[in-house]
């Protein structure tokens, strides 16, 4: 097997008692797109944010093309970070309003002294058609561009250095329908022009369905399920894997109102106290006395190789089906 | 393929945009009142740096046989008990007093918005400058200014050293605050995931986007430094005869408040006129930059 | 029965930028005990609609046009009279429901302030009939949870709180603005069942305002489509998504990815973006994003006009109906 472009081995991040992610191991392989998804405090978010290392990593190890850089400095991590980089949710506020879209676009190249000032711009120029934005727009402000359009440079100055490891984090959730999907396509094109690893951190399941070649999912701080596309939305195994794809309406009136649905009750337990035992048996509808004591390890399942932490999911991948 | 139309003009739900240039200027220009104090601080400032053209007398020239006249045509604002033109003197006076109001707010601004931007970036140096502004917050202005004149004499330099300093701890304040509400900001954290030292995060992307909050805390600062530099003078700590400033002026005038009150009256006004002029340019300033902040 | 007549409502706002036209004419209609979703991107107007029904705009904004509520012209009532509509007859929910509650009152006291305001309840009588609407609304413990301030609750709990108080008087109408935008999708589901329970249980008609064409499909009766202001669409649910009329709700249907569907080769992109009109064009506003598009598209407008698939839609050039599968 290749090495992974990122590596993350039993990564923990606590926010003062708040267990934010608590032991998260996943890889994600060179060229690969990787769906991260969750609900809101499942630390997906955070998760990215350590991969980053945009917060300080509590334990465990981030390794990007096999360099730890779990406890790097600020310092000793700042050449580093042009072999990765980031995409933000909210276009309004990921641009610096006092900057002109060029300078926004080469700001990585003139931090890590990539090219001269003639090769910088014909790159951010190129960069700009890359992400299907004419050159003009380099001259303009950000609070001239639509949304979709400044997700566009959001884009063109994650990928500005070459970077072989892309967080997207939630990238099209604050964009209408229309541009999303524009969006969403120009990831795809992108990442299968440029081949560079993408992990996809999202709680809408339809994109990940698009874009994603392997899903994890995430619940209060760990993993539940990671398996392959097809396979986690063919045969989710796991009960909250089960009961978050049912809970997502599809737009199709007939299917959408014969399907049978999962209806959890109750709230995401607070990740400051998380329950013992398997995290999510407080909702769980199937959940027996085990559940609520012995921690369910991530192991893999069935023929395909799925991961799943779930005591009643047995080792050929059976377990519960939900609905 | 997306085509891509720039022409179309985005959603413009009321002061949604960002505040540009023209947009504040505009803003700016329909507010009556910011429109006005922008021309009172206009004409008194001009008048003031160019009071050797505009002065009809000599400021120090006496003249006892016309002293303590009332207004008239020759003299405008009256004479002194020396015969001197007071609207001259009040002319030479305005000059002082922006003279000290730009260089104490430039100290402040040059002290404070290091400091504001070093505890509002790094956590582990708030306690230490909160603990430093909290300590001269509690040392009262014009204690502070005794010590100041007694270390280095009453002077313009004191006066505006005692004021600059007193200034500090606010300017520090708003940079703090601004600071802490700009590292949150999305395109901070991208700019350090690009790869940018502190350095070039707190001067490319934290500063410049936290001017806008700065210069409205400047023309707060500056009426603040005019009124401080009067009281300065009149109590004697600051600017000394016969350098001619608003404050001596009413101090001098207090013996001749029954036989020439115009003389008390007319250096008054102009400190008046000037700071509310200040504030309400400041306030029309702000509510330019951030409509629906001042709209709540 | 017609419960709510919306006939060529139109609205302006003054802005900085010159005038603009949110609403452009939209005339729909809410059938009693209907559930009509008002549906499209950002800045078509459908929020302001929803506003706009009782007036609810900021003063910038003019109104023309009329509102008809069971036979009341609301659009001509006083602001007074008016008071008495909102809240008792038509009822509202918007996105965010952190910044709707007031973070110092608990919740049984926010929802006794209502039941005191249109049905006289006071003390033991008022605190008996929240801890109903709590439970109505599917609030576990609701005797506790009305000592419990805003904050002490989840996003999910406190949008079911807010439903509360908007059925407190057994509205006639629910007016839902983006309800579920800010939940989770497991969280989702439950209000978007307690709005199908509360239909039934009081009889009230629900128009919903989403952007989200998969709550659509899991709750609409009838669907409206707007765009740059003006109604283009309105058709049963189900057909609405089956044989889509307008170029613009089919792009609109066909930029979402669908599990479903598993289309390969990318989702469809509309190009171009939304126009912010001043004034209303002699010509379709979508002509400069549609490929149909031709000169009568550009030189005139067309009319809300029974369509191929036989419901009304806006367009010179409307879709034909697709040919019905054929089942293997």
């Amino acid at each position: 097997m290749t090495r992974p472009v990122l590596e993350v081995v039993d990564l923990v991040k606590h926010f003062g008692a708040v267990r934010a992610v608590d032991g998260v191991s996943l890889a994600v392989a060179p060229g690969e797109v990787l769906g991260l998804v969750g609900e809101s405090g499942s630390g997906k978010t955070t998760l990215g944010r350590c991969a980053t290392r945009l917060v300080a990593v509590t334990s465990g190890h981030v390794r990007i093309n096999g360099t730890d850089i779990a406890k790097l400095s600020r310092r000793q991590l700042r050449p580093l970070r042009r072999h990765f980089n980031m995409v933000f949710q909210d276009p309004s506020s990921s641009l610096n309003p006092r900057m002109t879209v060029a300078d926004i676009v080469s700001e990585p190249l003139r931090l890590h002294r990539i090219g001269t000032g003639a090769s910088r711009r014909s790159r951010v120029n190129h960069l700009l058609d890359q992400v299907g934005l004419p050159a003009g727009v380099g001259r303009r402000y950000p609070h001239e561009l639509s949304g979709g359009q400044r997700q566009r440079v959001s884009l063109a100055r994650a990928l500005s250095a070459g970077p072989a490891l892309l967080v997207a984090d939630e990238p099209t959730s604050a964009l209408d329908v229309s541009v999303q999907a524009s969006v969403l396509n120009l990831i795809g094109r992108l990442q299968s022009d440029l081949g560079f690893a993408c992990l996809f951190v999202t709680h809408d399941l339809a994109s990940v369905e698009f874009l994603a070649q392997r899903v994890a999912v995430m619940y209060l701080g760990v993993l539940v399920e990671v398996a392959a596309r097809r396979e986690l939305f063919a045969t989710p195994r796991h009960p909250y894997t089960q009961a978050l794809l049912s809970a997502a309406p599809i737009p199709d009136p007939p299917a959408q109102r014969t399907r049978r649905r999962i209806v959890l009750t109750g709230d995401i337990p607070s990740p400051v106290d998380p329950p013992a035992g398997c995290r999510f048996h407080t909702r769980c509808p199937v959940a027996v006395d085990e559940c609520r004591v012995v921690v369910p390890p991530l192991r893999p399942v069935g023929p395909a190789g799925a991961l799943v932490a779930c005591h009643l999911v047995a080792d050929d991948g059976t377990g519960p089906r939900l609905g | 393929m997306t085509v891509l139309d720039l022409s179309t003009v985005e959603a413009p739900a009321a002061g949604t945009l960002p505040a540009t240039r023209r947009r504040v200027l505009r803003r700016l220009l329909r507010n009556p009142l910011a429109v006005l104090g922008a021309v009172v601080v206009l004409i008194a400032v001009g008048a003031a740096l160019l009071a050797n053209v505009v002065a009809p007398y000599p400021y120090a020239q006496t003249d006892f046989s016309a002293a303590l006249q009332p207004p008239s045509p020759e003299h405008w604002f009256g004479t002194d008990y020396l015969g001197r033109d007071m609207f001259s003197w009040v002319l030479y006076g305005l000059r002082v007093s922006v003279l000290v109001a730009v260089m104490s707010v430039g100290l402040s601004m040059a002290l404070g918005v290091p400091l504001g931007l070093l505890a509002g970036y790094y956590g582990f140096l708030d306690p230490p400058v909160s603990r430093l502004t909290d300590t001269l917050l509690a040392f009262p202005f014009l204690i502070l200014a005794v010590g100041l004149a007694a270390i280095l004499g009453p002077s313009l330099a004191t006066a505006t050293i005692a004021i600059g300093i007193g200034q500090i701890p606010q300017v520090v304040r708003v940079t703090r605050g601004e600071t802490l509400r700009l590292r949150g900001m999305d395109y901070v954290t991208a700019a350090i995931a690009g790869g940018a030292s502190d350095t070039v995060v707190l001067r490319r992307h934290i500063l410049p986007n936290a001017m806008n909050t700065l210069i409205v805390q400047a023309t707060v600062a500056a009426p603040a430094a005019i009124i401080g530099e009067a009281v300065l003078s009149f109590l004697g700590l600051g600017v000394r005869p016969p350098t001619p400033s608003l404050g001596i002026m009413l101090a001098s005038a207090q013996p001749f408040f029954r036989d020439g009150p115009w003389m008390a009256v007319f250096p008054g006004v102009a400190i008046v006129a000037l700071t509310l002029a200040l504030n309400l340019f400041g306030d029309g300033l702000r509510d330019a930059f951030d409509p629906q902040e001042s709209r709540r | 029965m017609t419960l709510l007549r919306v006939d060529e409502l139109t609205v302006r706002f003054r802005t900085e930028d010159g005038p603009v036209l949110a609403v452009d004419a939209a005339s729909f209609d809410v059938a009693a005990e209907e559930v009509l979703a008002l549906v499209g991107e950002s800045g078509c107007g459908k929020s302001v609609t929803a506003l706009a029904l009782t007036r609810l705009l900021p003063r910038n904004a003019t109104v023309a046009g009329t509102v008809t509520f069971d036979g009341t012209t609301l659009s001509a009532l006083p602001e007074s009279a008016l008071r008495e509509v909102r809240g008792r007859d038509v009822a509202y929910v918007f996105q965010e429901p952190m910044t709707s509650l007031n973070p110092v009152l608990t919740v049984g006291r926010q929802i006794g302030e209502v039941l005191r305001q249109h049905q006289k309840l006071h003390g033991a009588a008022a605190r008996r009939r929240a801890i109903e609407l709590l439970d109505l609304v599917g609030i576990p413990l609701p005797a506790r949870r009305i000592g419990e301030y805003p904050h002490q609750l989840s996003g999910g709990m406190r949008q079911r709180v807010m439903i509360a108080m908007a059925v407190a008087c057994r509205p006639r109408l629910l007016v839902a603005d983006e309800p579920t935008t800010a939940l989770d999708v497991t969280i989702q589901a439950g209000i978007l069942d307690v709005l199908r329970d509360l239909r039934t249980e009081i009889g009230m008609a629900v128009l919903l305002i989403t952007h989200d064409l998969g709550v659509v499909a899991d709750i609409a009766d009838r669907v409206v489509v707007m765009y740059a202001g003006r109604t283009i669409e309105t058709a049963g649910a189900p057909a609405l998504f089956a044989r889509p009329s307008h170029p613009y709700t089919r792009g609109l249907l066909d930029a979402v990815p669908n599990p479903a569907r598993h289309a390969d080769g990318g989702l469809r992109e509309i190009p171009g973006r939304v126009p912010v009109l001043a004034d209303s064009p002699d010509a379709c506003t979508f002509a400069d994003r549609c490929g149909r598009a031709d000169e009568t598209c550009r030189r005139h407008r067309p009319d809300l006009s029974p369509g191929p698939a036989g419901h009304p839609v806006r367009c010179w050039h409307p879709l034909p109906v697709p040919e019905p599968a054929v089942p293997a």
